[in-house]
């Protein structure tokens, strides 16, 4: 359960993180050191990262089937 | 359901501060900020959610799923759209070497350089020169010789070079001798994609010829060492000048800096742009327009008039130099008649002679007159503080009033402070001076005498750069 809601944090935590990223990578931009057309697969990486993490973190048991077969409510 | 944020408010916190600040200061420049440090908008906006998260997330509370919903992912691409377009306007004429623009167009394709080259020999003495680049650094200098050269670097930006040599062809450099007039073309509005290219050159004339850059779109103007009249006119341009015979005129749409050191003729500068600078200028100066920067103007024998759209200066001679930054106007030594009328300045004076009126509708005044005997002064502000320091044994015949305020007289005998109710006047003769008439409406009049806290006066003739040093209370 517990490994449950540090996957959930993750996952809410990795769009504010990405804006952070995002936001730090045209900082470097503006202060003239790499540009950011330059820099952008990073956020890609970052996010493949994240992902990761989120899978690793997720409980192991299989989750149930999206659909109950029998159609009920 | 929706869990409220703290971002939002501190949005409207932060976006009311930002207008708050800008009405308070005149020219704190909003969209100068905004365009540089935007991106620490998305760092705060981004650490204050994490903050939130795991603040909600150890209170057990239920954590939104992707932390950010699409709403505002929308206005981040918005931020971010705008944000660097807004910086790479106000950049764009940023990255120069040795002066010479080398602007952001580097999107697509490669560089392929050109050499340019080509004379006119026996251009006579004063020949009439006309440049036509539109994108790109000029540089002209007037030598000895009845020689018009030209060299430099066109530089085509393109996937290949068969596109690069078919661009070269298209806009073939020309000079062009009709009558006594030359004029030398770049023609790149040809190419097909005139945004792709550019040419810097490098023109030497004859000391004496007179010369027009015209339908400039982009690039600087640094021209040294001509006899006759220069005429600049171009919508993004920094131009430099120094060592001008003739008359002066620049006209732009826009540009990062003016700058025109020792002219014999009138100087006349119109537009809009950053910074200004006038030095050792013997004829008439008029510089109108709207500048965003440091404005200085510095030993100008002449009469000299600043239009803008929120004030207008004017000067008879200017001894010493005046400085115009951020709303503040720093003067000394000026050759009166003086006149200023402002919306929104701060204004520091000292040492000038003859007659001076300010109106101001807001701004503090500062007066420091050191030279005897003193002339006729008249300054009014709505708003603001007014403040009179005067020299051992100046003769005048103070009136100053406040509507609502009050008076400080420091000075003492033979002036008298007055108040009724909340407004205060001060009167007094110290034995035949010319009048000295001070209005304040809302605010504080102060006068006092010279004391050793003040700057001790400038000495009599060089002392340009110093800034003037003032003790305010």
């Amino acid at each position: 359960m517990n490994s449950n809601s540090n996957s959930l944090l993750l996952r809410a935590l990795r769009g504010p993180l990405t804006l952070i990223l995002i936001g730090t990578l045209f900082v470097i931009d503006h202060a003239g050191m790499l540009s950011f057309t330059k820099t952008w697969p990073i956020i890609i990486i970052f996010l493949g990262i994240i992902r990761l993490g989120e899978r690793a973190l997720a409980p192991e048991q299989t989750p149930p089937p999206p659909y109950s077969q029998g159609g009920a409510q | 359901m929706k869990r409220s944020s703290v971002v939002g408010p501190l949005i409207l916190i932060v976006i009311g501060a930002v207008f708050l600040l800008r009405n308070f200061i005149p020219d704190f420049r909003v969209m100068d900020i905004l365009s540089d440090y935007w991106p620490w908008l998305l760092i705060g906006w981004g650490t204050l959610r994490v903050v939130e998260i795991l603040n909600w997330h150890r209170n057990g509370q239920l954590v939104p799923r992707g932390g950010m919903n699409g709403g505002e992912w929308v206005l981040v691409i918005f931020i971010c759209l705008f944000g660097s377009g807004m910086y790479a306007a106000r950049n764009a004429n940023l990255f120069r070497v040795n002066g010479i623009h080398l602007p952001s167009w580097d999107i697509l394709g490669e560089r392929f350089d050109f050499a340019i080259s080509g004379s006119q020999a026996s251009a006579g003495k004063t020949p009439r020169i006309v440049v036509e680049n539109p994108r790109g650094g000029t540089r002209i200098i007037g030598v000895d010789s009845e020689e018009v050269r030209v060299t430099g670097t066109k530089t085509i930006r393109a996937i290949t070079r068969d596109d690069a040599n078919k661009e070269d062809k298209s806009t073939a450099f020309e000079i062009v001798k009709s009558g006594d007039q030359i004029i030398i073309r770049t023609n790149l509005e040809r190419a097909t994609n005139s945004r792709q290219a550019q040419a810097d050159l490098e023109i030497t004339v004859p000391k004496g010829a007179t010369i027009e850059g015209r339908n400039g779109k982009f690039g600087d103007f640094d021209i040294e060492n001509i006899a006759g009249a220069v005429e600049v006119n171009s919508d993004n341009a920094g131009v430099r000048l120094n060592n001008i015979g003739g008359d002066v005129r620049i006209d732009l749409r826009r540009s990062d800096m003016v700058r025109v050191v020792n002219a014999k003729g009138n100087v006349d500068i119109k537009g809009r742009g950053q910074d200004v600078e006038l030095e050792n200028v013997a004829g008439v100066a008029t510089v109108s327009g709207q500048y965003s920067g440091e404005m200085k103007f510095r030993n100008l024998a002449k009469p000299f008039r600043f239009e803008s759209q929120n004030s207008s200066l004017r000067v008879e001679r200017i001894e010493g130099e005046i400085e115009l930054v951020h709303g503040r106007l720093v003067g000394r030594r000026l050759v009166g008649p003086i006149q200023i009328t402002s919306r929104s300045k701060d204004i520091e004076l000292a040492d000038f002679t003859n007659t001076l009126e300010i109106d101001l509708e807001r701004g503090d005044v500062q007066l420091r007159p050191t030279r005897l005997p003193l002339s006729k002064i008249s300054a009014r502000t709505r708003s603001g503080k007014a403040e009179l320091i005067l020299p051992n044994g100046a003769k005048l015949d103070l009136k100053a009033e406040v509507k609502k305020g009050r008076i400080e007289n420091d000075f003492g005998e033979p002036f008298r402070v007055r108040e009724e109710g909340r407004a205060a006047t001060i009167n007094g003769t110290t034995g035949g001076g010319p009048e000295v008439k001070i209005e304040v409406g809302q605010g504080e009049i102060e006068i006092r005498k010279w004391s050793n806290e003040d700057a001790p006066p400038p000495p009599a003739p060089p002392a340009p750069k110093a800034p003037l040093e003032v003790t305010k209370q």
